[in-house]
Order: C-alpha cells, then sequence, then structure tokens
C-alpha cells in the first residue's frame, strides 16, 4: 500500500477555473520524491490539499489509505498532526520559543506522536543532537536568535518527532549557502531513514534532483498547464 | 500547551502588552476609585446620624438644614429662638430634645454649642452612641470635648487650651482669645462630621459672646477681668439664656408621630420653623446627587471600554504580522479553534492582569488618599473593604474583555481558514 495515493485530482479557487487537474500521484512509505515547479504552479495549494488543510474538489487524496476527501476537517487536521511533519522555506519556527520547546510542538497537538515520542523533551534534545545541534548552547534562547541554518535544522527536528510517515520539505535549501545546503540534506536524508519516513521535497533547485528516489516536474503531471 | 505559547507570546511583545495592561489598568482603577467612592461617600452620609426622629431649625430648605446641622456644610441663613426650643420640649411626644448653636470654629474645625444630652441621645451609624476615647464630657463654663479628627490633626490633647474664633472658615481672623476653652475630653472616632467637630456648652458659647453684637465685640459691656472669668466658669455658675440657636435635633416617644409632629412644627406660630425627617431628606439628598453621580459612573465606564477596545486594537494589528505563526501552528496540526484560542487566551490574560494591576493602583491611589479625605472632607475609606459591587464590576469587565477578545480571536480563526500552511509575508 502506498502512502500518499493522489487520483484524478482537480482543485481550483474559482469555479470552472482549476489550478490543479494531476491524473495520478503516488508516493510509497520511506520514498524519497523531488517535486520541482515553477512559482504559481500550485505547489503550495497541492501541499495545502496533501495536508488536508484543502479538500479535493474532484478525485481523490489518500494518506495510509484514508482518502481526505471523506473526512471532517477535524479529522483531517489530526491526520495531519499524527502523520505528516513540515518543514518551510525559511522563519520555520515560532519565534518567541526556544529550539526544544519549537520541537516539542507537534506532540502538543498530537498525542500519537507524543505517544511515539515517549519523554517528548529527551526526544527533542536526541534529535538536535543528531542534527548536530548543541542543545545547551540553544538553551534558553528565543528561535529568533538562532542562525538560519541552525533554524533549519530545528524545524527538521521538529518535523521528525513522533516519526511521522510523511515529512514535506516546502524550499528549505533555498535560504541557505551551498555548504549548509549539502550539510542540512545528508542529515535530513538519514534522519528520514532512520524513522522511516517518506520525503516529499518541493525545491526548484535542480542540482538536488540527483539525491532522491524518484523526481517529478509539476508542471509535467498538472494537466491545467498542458492546455 | 496553548497557554505557554500564549505566553511566550506576550513575552516575546511585552512591550507592547504592557502598555495595553496599563491602559486596561488605568481604566480599571478609575471605575473601581468611582465606585468606591461613590459607595463609600453614601454609606457615609447614611450613618451620618441614625435615631433622630426629627430636625428643626429656621424656615429654609430641607437639604440645607440637614446639611448645616448635622454635616456641618454651609451655615444657617437663620437663628431660631431659644424659646422655641423651650416651647417644643413641653410637646408630650417630644422624648427628647437637643439644641445646637454652629457659627464659630478654630482653625477650620467647627465649634458646635450643645448640651450634655448631645451625648445621651445623638446616634450615628447603626444607633451608635459616642463614647470618649479619653477625658470626659464638658461640666463647666470654657471646657471642649474633641472630635477625634481635631485631635489628631491639630494634636491636641487633654488639658490643653484652645481659642475659639467668631465665625468660620479656615483662619481665625477674630479670636476669643480673652476666653479660652481647656480640652477636657476626646470622642473615639465615629468617621462622621462628629470627628471634625468640637463640642462646647450652650452656656460656653453664650458667655464668650455675651460682649459681642452682631459679629463686633462691644467694648463698654465688657467687664473685663480675670475674676469675672473665674467666676463664670465654676460649675453650677448662672448665665442668661441664650436668645438664639441653630437647629434642634429631636426625639419621639413614638416614630410613628413623626409626620403629626412635623407637622406641627411646621405650623408653630411662635416663628418660622422647619421640621424634616432625616432619613427622608437623605434619600432628597441623594436623588439630586444620583444624576452626577450616574454620570460620574457613566464615564468610569466609557474609559474602560476604550480601554478594552484599546486591547482590542492592538492585538488586531498584530494579526498580520502573526499569520506565519498561525500557519506554523496549522501545520503542526493545531485546529482553526486552537488558533483562536490562543488570541483568546491572550485577551483573557492581557484583560485580568488590567484588572489585577488596576486593583493595586486602586488601592494604592485610595490609601494614600484615604487620610486626605478624611481629614477634609469626613469621608472614611478602607481600602481594603471590597464590595459586592466591586466584584461584580471586575466580573463584568472580565466578561467585557472577553467578548471584545473575541473579535481578534475570531480574525485569527477566520485568517487561519482561509491561509492554511501557507505561511505569508
Amino acid at each position: 500500500m502506498s502512502l500518499l495515493c493522489i487520483n484524478d485530482l482537480r482543485f481550483g479557487w474559482q469555479p470552472q477555473q482549476p489550478v490543479l487537474d494531476i491524473a495520478h500521484l503516488q508516493l510509497a512509505a520511506g520514498e524519497t520524491l523531488f517535486l520541482r515547479g515553477p512559482s504559481g504552479s500550485g505547489k503550495s495549494t497541492l501541499l495545502n490539499l496533501i495536508g488536508g488543510v484543502l479538500a479535493p474538489q474532484h478525485g481523490s487524496v489518500s494518506l495510509l489509505g484514508q482518502p481526505l476527501e471523506r473526512l471532517k476537517p477535524a479529522q483531517r487536521d489530526r491526520l495531519r498532526a499524527d502523520h505528516i511533519g513540515f518543514v518551510f522555506q525559511q522563519f520555520n519556527l515560532l519565534p518567541y520559543l526556544d529550539a526544544i520547546s519549537n520541537v516539542m510542538l507537534p506532540c502538543a497537538f498530537s498525542r500519537r506522536r507524543a505517544e511515539r515520542a515517549g519523554d517528548a523533551h529527551a526526544q527533542a534534545r536526541e534529535l538536535l543532537q543528531r542534527l548536530q545541534l548543541n542543545e545547551r548552547s540553544l538553551a534558553g534562547r528565543p528561535a529568533a536568535q538562532l542562525s538560519v541554518g541552525q533554524q533549519q535544522r530545528v524545524a527538521a527536528a521538529r518535523a521528525l518527532i513522533g516519526a511521522p510517515e510523511l515529512l514535506i520539505a516546502d524550499e528549505p535549501t533555498s535560504a541557505l549557502d551551498s555548504d549548509s545546503r549539502d550539510g542540512f540534506l545528508t542529515l535530513l536524508f538519514d534522519e528520514c531513514r532512520r524513522v522511516g519516513a517518506a520525503l516529499l521535497f518541493v525545491s526548484h533547485d535542480r542540482s538536488l534532483e540527483a539525491r532522491f528516489d524518484r523526481v517529478i516536474d509539476l508542471v509535467a503531471i498538472n494537466r491545467v498547464g498542458m492546455s | 500547551m496553548l497557554l505557554q505559547i500564549a505566553r511566550a507570546s506576550l513575552w516575546n511583545r511585552r512591550l507592547s502588552v504592557g502598555l495595553t495592561i496599563f491602559t486596561v489598568a488605568i481604566s480599571v482603577a478609575l471605575l473601581l476609585s468611582v465606585e468606591r467612592l461613590r459607595s463609600e461617600t453614601r454609606q457615609s452620609f447614611a450613618s451620618t446620624i441614625s435615631g433622630t426622629d426629627l430636625i428643626v431649625g429656621a424656615r429654609t430648605g430641607a437639604l440645607q438644614l440637614l446639611l448645616y446641622s448635622v454635616f456641618r456644610i454651609g451655615d444657617a441663613t437663620h437663628n431660631i429662638r431659644y424659646s422655641s426650643y423651650e416651647a417644643l420640649l413641653e410637646g408630650p411626644q417630644i422624648a427628647w430634645a437637643v439644641p445646637l448653636a454652629l457659627g464659630d470654629s478654630h482653625r477650620g474645625f467647627r465649634v458646635l454649642g450643645t448640651t450634655t444630652d448631645y451625648f445621651e441621645h445623638f446616634r450615628y451609624a447603626d444607633k451608635r452612641a459616642l463614647t470618649l476615647a479619653t477625658g470626659a464630657r464638658f461640666a463647666a463654663l470654657h471646657e471642649a470635648v474633641l472630635g477625634a479628627d481635631v485631635a489628631t490633626k491639630l494634636g491636641y490633647r487633654v488639658g490643653d487650651p484652645l481659642v475659639i474664633a467668631h465665625g468660620t472658615g479656615n483662619h481665625d481672623i477674630m479670636v476669643h482669645d480673652d476666653q479660652p476653652f481647656r480640652i477636657v475630653g476626646i470622642l473615639a472616632r465615629t468617621g462622621t462630621p462628629v470627628d471634625r467637630t468640637i463640642h462646647v456648652s450652650l452656656d460656653s458659647l453664650e458667655a464668650i459672646h455675651a460682649e459681642w453684637k452682631s459679629g463686633v465685640r462691644i467694648p463698654q459691656r465688657a467687664p473685663h477681668s480675670h475674676d469675672a472669668h473665674a467666676a463664670r466658669d465654676e460649675p453650677g455658675a448662672q448665665l442668661a439664656k441664650p436668645e438664639t440657636i441653630t437647629a434642634i435635633l429631636v426625639g419621639l416617644h413614638n416614630k410613628t408621630a413623626a409626620l403629626t409632629v412635623q407637622r406641627q412644627i411646621n405650623n408653630y406660630q411662635g416663628e418660622a420653623l422647619l421640621a424634616i425627617l432625616p432619613g427622608l431628606t437623605l434619600i432628597q439628598l441623594w436623588s439630586m446627587l444620583g444624576v452626577a453621580e450616574s454620570a460620574l459612573l457613566l464615564v468610569a465606564v466609557l474609559v474602560v471600554v476604550a480601554g478594552l477596545l484599546g486591547m482590542c486594537t492592538a492585538l488586531v494589528t498584530t494579526l498580520n504580522e502573526r499569520r506565519r505563526e498561525m500557519a506554523i501552528l496549522r501545520a503542526l496540526g493545531a485546529r482553526p479553534w486552537q488558533i483562536g484560542a490562543l488570541l483568546f487566551i491572550e485577551s483573557a490574560a492581557i484583560t485580568l492582569a488590567g484588572m489585577l494591576v488596576g486593583t493595586l493602583f486602586m488601592l494604592l491611589v485610595l490609601a494614600i488618599a484615604a487620610p486626605w479625605l478624611a481629614a477634609n472632607y469626613g469621608l472614611y475609606i478602607d481600602p481594603l473593604a471590597f464590595k459586592l459591587r466591586e466584584l461584580g464590576l471586575l466580573l463584568a469587565i472580565l466578561f467585557g474583555g472577553v467578548v471584545v477578545g473575541g473579535i481578534p480571536a475570531w480574525l485569527a480563526y477566520r485568517r487561519s481558514l482561509a491561509d492554511g500552511l501557507t505561511i505569508r509575508t
């Protein structure tokens, strides 16, 4: 069974003006997928649909076999909290919380991830250590005082706490220099592999494609762009 | 967790949040202070006199008679004849009658000429009698019994001399320095104008005014010699009866006869008299003051509304800056209502903090102002004596804060639904 399965998906903000029309997209458990697409190609809308914030107007988006279009908004929020971790481009963190509190946030909204994490504080510290962040040097410092590279690694730790099945990274390396980017990606891949999470990575940077199991061009699969 | 996030978020914006709390606190302090002053003034006025069935004075306005005879506010336009008092005493319904003579003062405090019956029959608050804190009642001429505030403010003790000035006011210009008084007693505090009064016997007042006419000393009438004064100071010394007095406090055998006796006094043929029922006149006084009282309270309530709207504005203006924060929380699984609840918690916290600081501020202001209010207006305020109505006002403010805080909460809820996971700048 695939982790994520999209079939005949159509969505538009205005009636008769779809922004997404995808026949089929699938992501297997533990797979790493590079999704590229220019600005305005509907990437954010697709992520909102996969995350269950938006409901498909036509077709189906299934996560772990559960068709999101049949779930109520609250159930979709629960599914997202339990099974998906997010890393954004920048400004990922609540600026007024420290690193540990930011990492532990998902456990506040998902009992499942809290249970999986066990001692959430200990797991947060462990994740930060694995991502080469010294928790002691970060202690008590609000996230706003961390460097961009540190913030991204804290965001990755937050996305991975409680071992979600899917990690969605929306252009997480665009604000990093090449050395930091490579280091960050290596750590991210290692951790995804360790916890068994699939990685859906959205980016413009084609130089990263070689690292992934599969590469998909959103423009190529979005039938709206083809017409 | 929401509480922890709200706390950290508020602390992160501590300057603007602090100013908002201060705004709410000032408005809360103003409202509570106005309410406390209003209720304390009302209570203080209501407890000034009790157990007196009628007050009799020259024919004037009922309120004016009440104000000058009981509250020592203003002056009588006319006095009444002492013979009227004697005639009143003959009435079958009259249980007791105490003459009051006002018109002199000492360093801003009124001097009341009366008889020792005053100490027997005058009641205040819940029919509490006057008691002496130290010393004794006046028994001879030129003896004075001080109210508690007079003694405290002027630092007088039993045995000290005291010179009465002719007329009222803060400056003693024409003084009866030829006939000094001696303090023989100090009354326990009552929380009424009695505390700011110097009590002497009617005979003493008559004695010091024997050489005066129309407010001026008449030298030719003055058999000025210390021997003469000394002779008059002897207990039991005989003096001419006073010609006039200012008012009379009256107690009846049967209180249900008050209206009948009032009518009889008002129809008295000897001179134009006015009898009032103190309780009824107090109600009239409050109905007059009620408009100003309500206006003051309304202004205070509007200031609170302005304070809460200021809080609402402060929270709404931060919403745009916080859309990113909301999108992050949504991505983590927070439901829209939880985003709204976060804003709700913040507004409730600001309101509660404003209420707490405002209440402390009110206590501080009242603690500082209490001695001044007591000394200058006879208004005794216990800052810590919270009233049920004040707690009701605080609850109403909290409710108002919750309602007003619902606006940014609702906006946050709507925006988090619309924004989803898209982090906007």
